[in-house]
């Protein structure tokens, strides 16, 4: 397994990267002022004109950088797919920079109406079918640093290659491939806008090539006037307020992982490139939980576990049964998402990654008690 | 003299099962053809009757089908259950005495059994909530609303990435997490 050391050109992503993110967290001195509507709002000064072929680590520095300095209204598809299905969203995508984005769903029917209002850590989901409005915090999606540890776990796995123009949502965009250190594959395509580096196409791919899921600006439009309403977060009149669930920032490692009340299991077996980026314990049911969360910068896998003789719970699902080793273990797909659950030496075990069944068997069955 | 296109054509034609020249030739030609455009609203009505039946959860059977079958059932000899449940009010005490006495005999394997634990759709919110930091991941989707039953130490939802909700609802397998 490869590590996510920290080489020269890592450090160099790092510090460019952490420039990047880090300055553009300071709130833009002129958010609400007029601008013209079609100039990007803060157009990011470099990069212009990168030759097919080239390292474009530079072109994901400014990515994961852009959204935090250029405002845009746009309306977003995407597409995840599973075993035998796909299923698509349609929704309107207002972002200010740096950190405030509402996201109002067009398609399915089912959906629409309802919007998430997230600005940092927080996000208010307006569910307007249930008359409510949830409440939620997310530490870790407003850690700069996690994003920068992100950024540097990519580099080490993937490497970022531009491999040709082309235009989306009518605009001009680089295509850069993350393309697998270890397998040569191609994991993820990201289409770049050439003139604000924001992302307006990315694609994720599954080890044999499939799509595992796809995002994608049917239009975008770079403005700064957004109204201050769009991004309101009064409760409506006669909606109830949820306290939604609160998400502490994981622990960062090689911190001790938090003490869960039992001896926790890793597995010996993990993908190349994946670690163990956090962890984090949440009791619920009166049990702690013990959440292991492993990264290769582009995809994520979360190991749950706790001391207890109680079963996961499959009630409204179609759990599938399956069998590794000596065990009998179930598991259920949520799109790309599989969820692999089992239970051994008193210890419950559930695995959950965009991973193909047979690998999370194999990591698996190297979780030993 | 007016040249008509014959049903397979037609028929071809509504399954979008002609080739691009044809298709166009049969369009122009539907357009002022009231006999071909006739053929092909009953080949397109008879599709979506086929269609309906198809769909309905309830398939009626046509009467001579139903007599027959109950002609059949009347001419039957009783099967050995068919007997046994003549037997029936005879046979309902001691059967339900045999059944509480294993019951109660048997209980104390019954504990064994894993009561209900946390809920999947927990595991999946998590997952997904941890994955939200990626700033290359799939972005924030609607809510996914644990259910109120599950008492999570200061929960009830999640701000989970795009569409996990719906797409358990009608994806291959995991069925509805709201």
């Amino acid at each position: 397994m490869r590590s996510a050391s920290l080489t020269l050109p890592a450090l160099a992503l790092i510090a460019l990267s952490a420039s990047a993110v880090l300055a553009a967290t300071t709130p833009p001195p002129h958010r609400a002022a007029p601008l013209h509507a079609v100039q990007p709002a803060r157009p990011a000064p470099v990069l212009a004109g990168v030759p097919a072929g080239t390292d474009a680590r530079p072109l994901i520095v400014a990515a994961a950088a852009a959204p935090k300095h250029v405002s845009f209204v746009g309306q977003m598809s995407s597409i995840r797919s599973g075993q035998t299905r796909a299923f698509a969203v349609v929704a309107k995508v207002e972002h200010r920079a740096p950190d405030e984005t509402r996201r109002t769903y067009l398609a399915p029917r089912v959906l629409y109406g309802e919007f998430v209002i997230s600005r940092g850590a927080m996000s208010w989901d307006v569910d307007a079918a249930h008359k409510r409005v949830v409440v939620s915090e997310n530490k870790a999606v407003a850690d700069p640093v996690a994003i920068v540890d992100d950024i540097a776990l990519l580099d080490s796995n993937y490497r970022a290659v531009r491999t040709a123009t082309e235009g989306v949502a009518e605009r001009k965009t680089d295509v850069v491939d993350l393309v697998s250190r270890y397998t040569g594959e191609r994991a993820m395509r990201l289409w770049i806008d050439t003139e604000t580096h924001v992302v307006l196409a990315k694609e994720a791919y599954h080890s044999d090539g499939s799509l595992a899921w796809r995002t994608r600006f049917d239009d975008i439009r770079f403005t700064d006037v957004i109204p201050d309403t769009i991004f309101t977060t009064d409760i409506p009149k006669g909606y109830a307020t949820v306290k939604g669930r609160s998400y502490q920032q994981p622990q960062a490692l090689p911190s001790a992982v938090p003490d869960a009340g039992f001896k926790p299991v890793t597995p010996k077996y993990l993908p190349d490139g994946f670690t163990l980026v956090g962890a984090d314990v949440t009791q619920i049911k009166g049990v702690r939980n013990l959440h292991l969360i492993y990264s290769d910068g582009i995809r994520n896998m979360s190991l749950f576990e706790s001391a207890t003789d109680r079963a996961i719970d499959f009630t409204g699902m179609s759990p599938k049964a399956t069998h590794f080793e000596d065990h009998d273990a179930q598991y259920v797909r949520d799109g790309p998402t599989t969820l692999l659950a089992w239970r051994e030496h008193h210890l419950a075990f559930a695995l959950v990654g965009d991973l193909d069944l047979k690998e999370l068997q194999q990591i698996a069955t190297s979780v030993i008690p | 003299m007016t040249t008509h296109y014959d049903r397979d054509t037609l028929t071809d034609y509504l399954h979008g099962a002609l080739e691009p020249d044809a298709d166009a030739a049969v369009f122009a030609h539907l357009e002022s053809c009231t006999s071909c455009s006739a053929v092909f609203e009953d080949e397109a009505a008879f599709g979506e009757a086929l269609r309906t039946a198809a769909r309905a959860e309830e398939l009626e059977f046509p009467s001579m089908v139903k007599a027959r079958v109950w002609d059949a059932i009347r001419h039957q000899k009783p099967s050995w259950t068919e007997r046994l449940r003549a037997w029936g009010p005879r046979l309902a005490v001691p059967v339900a005495a045999v059944v509480a006495i294993a019951a109660y005999l048997g209980a104390p394997a019954l504990h064994g059994l894993p009561q209900a634990g946390v809920e999947a759709s927990y595991f999946l919110d998590e997952h997904n909530a941890a994955a939200q930091q990626n700033p290359f991941g799939p972005g924030i989707g609607p809510a996914i609303y644990t259910p109120d039953t599950q008492d999570v130490t200061s929960v009830s939802s999640a701000a989970s990435y795009i569409d996990t909700a719906e797409a358990a609802t009608i994806d291959d397998a995991t069925g509805a997490v709201r």
